[in-house]
C-alpha cells in the first residue's frame, strides 16, 4: 500500500477486462479482483466502472453475457469473450504493446 | 469488413433488447451490483470484519451505485431515442392543456395537407402521367409549327386543317397522324339548343387508345 495508485489511461480499462476474462468466463466481481491481484493492486480502478465498461463491451459483441451459478452458489452475471473480442484483444495487445514502447524510447532518449 | 458487420449486429440486438426489455435489463443490472458488492463484503467478514463494517467498505470500493447503474444505462445507447420519447410525452401533454389551440393548428394542418394531396393528384394524374387508356404514349408526340408574328415566330399547335392533311400525306415516320380540334356548339333544336363543349377528331384519333367505345362504335375513315 505504500506506492501511490496509478489511474488508468483513457480505454486502458477494455483491454484489461478482455485480458482478465480470456482464460474463461468470469462474473464481474472476479474480474475486478483478477485485475486487482495480477497488477499486484497498483491500479486504481473503482469497482463499480467495470460494469459501464463490460456493458459497452457487451453491446459491441466483443464479450457475451449470461447468468450463471457463482463459487458460492448464488446466481451471477458470466462474461465470456466471444470470437471478435478475441480478435480485439489481439488488435489492442499488440497496439498497446507498440505505444508503450514508443513511448520508452522517446523517454529514454539520451 | 466482417468486424464491422458482426460489430453492428451486436449492437443492434443490444439496443433492441434496451428498448423493449428495459425493466429486465434494469433487473438484471440491479441483480449484478447487488452480488458484487455481497461478494466484495464477504471477503471482508472472511478477513473478520464485523458485517456492517465489511458491507461499508464494499460500497466505498464500489465507487457510487447509483452513478455506475447510470453509467452503464447510457452505454445502451438509446439516449437520444428516450429523450425523443419524453420530448414527445410533454408535447402531448401541454397540446392537451390547451384544447383549443390544439384545435386550430390541427384543423389547419389538416386543411393544408388535404388541399395539396388534392391539387398533387390532380396535376399528377394531368400533367405528369400519360392520359388514360393511351397505348405506347412515349411515341405520341404533339406537333406544333411555327407561326410568324411580327417580331418573332413562335410555336402554335392549332393551325388549318390543311396542314393536317400536309403532314399525313408528307410524313412517313408515324404509324398514325391524328387531328383533334374543340370548340363549343349549339347542340338540340329551338328551346333545348344548348351550347356544349364538343371535339372533332380524324378516325385515326381511336388508334392511339385501347378503350373500346362505351356506346355503339368509333368511326373509321
Amino acid at each position: 500500500m505504500s506506492d501511490p495508485k496509478l489511474d488508468l489511461p483513457q480505454g486502458t480499462l477494455d483491454l484489461l477486462i478482455l485480458k482478465a476474462i480470456s482464460l474463461g468466463p468470469m462474473h464481474g466481481w472476479a474480474i475486478s479482483e483478477r485485475i486487482h491481484d495480477v497488477s499486484r493492486a497498483s491500479l486504481q480502478i473503482p469497482q463499480g466502472s467495470l460494469y459501464p465498461a463490460l456493458h459497452r463491451l457487451e453491446r459491441r459483441g466483443w464479450i457475451s453475457a449470461e447468468w450463471g451459478a457463482s463459487e458460492n452458489n448464488r446466481r451471477a452475471k458470466y462474461y465470456e469473450l466471444t470470437r471478435a473480442g478475441r480478435r480485439q484483444l489481439a488488435d489492442e495487445t499488440d497496439g498497446w504493446r507498440k505505444l508503450t514502447a514508443a513511448v520508452a524510447l522517446v523517454l529514454d532518449m539520451g | 469488413m466482417r468486424n464491422w458487420v458482426d460489430e453492428a449486429m451486436s449492437d443492434m440486438r443490444f439496443r433492441m433488447r434496451a428498448l423493449f426489455q428495459r425493466n429486465a435489463m434494469d433487473q438484471e443490472l440491479d441483480a449484478e451490483m447487488r452480488f458484487h458488492l455481497e461478494r466484495e463484503a464477504e471477503k471482508y467478514i472472511a478477513g473478520g470484519m464485523p458485517p456492517d463494517e465489511a458491507r461499508r467498505r464494499a460500497h466505498i470500493a464500489f465507487g457510487g451505485v447509483e452513478r455506475m447503474k447510470e453509467e452503464s444505462r447510457q452505454t445502451r445507447g438509446i439516449g437520444a431515442f428516450e429523450r425523443i420519447v419524453s420530448d414527445v410525452r410533454l408535447a402531448i401533454r401541454s397540446l392537451a392543456a390547451r384544447p383549443l389551440f390544439t384545435v386550430a393548428v390541427v384543423a389547419t394542418l389538416a386543411l393544408g395537407v388535404g388541399a395539396n394531396a388534392a391539387m398533387f393528384s390532380v396535376v399528377d394524374r394531368m400533367l405528369f402521367r400519360s392520359p388514360a387508356y393511351m397505348h405506347s404514349a412515349d411515341r405520341v408526340h404533339r406537333v406544333y409549327m411555327y407561326v410568324d408574328g411580327e417580331r418573332d415566330a413562335r410555336p402554335d399547335s392549332r393551325f388549318a386543317l390543311a396542314r393536317y392533311f400536309d403532314v399525313r400525306r408528307d410524313t412517313h415516320h408515324f404509324d398514325a397522324v391524328v387531328a383533334t380540334s374543340f370548340r363549343e356548339v349549339a347542340v338540340g333544336s329551338g328551346e333545348e339548343a344548348r351550347e356544349m363543349p364538343i371535339a372533332a377528331v380524324s378516325a385515326s384519333y381511336f388508334s392511339l387508345f385501347d378503350a373500346p367505345p362505351v356506346l355503339g362504335r368509333v368511326f373509321s375513315s
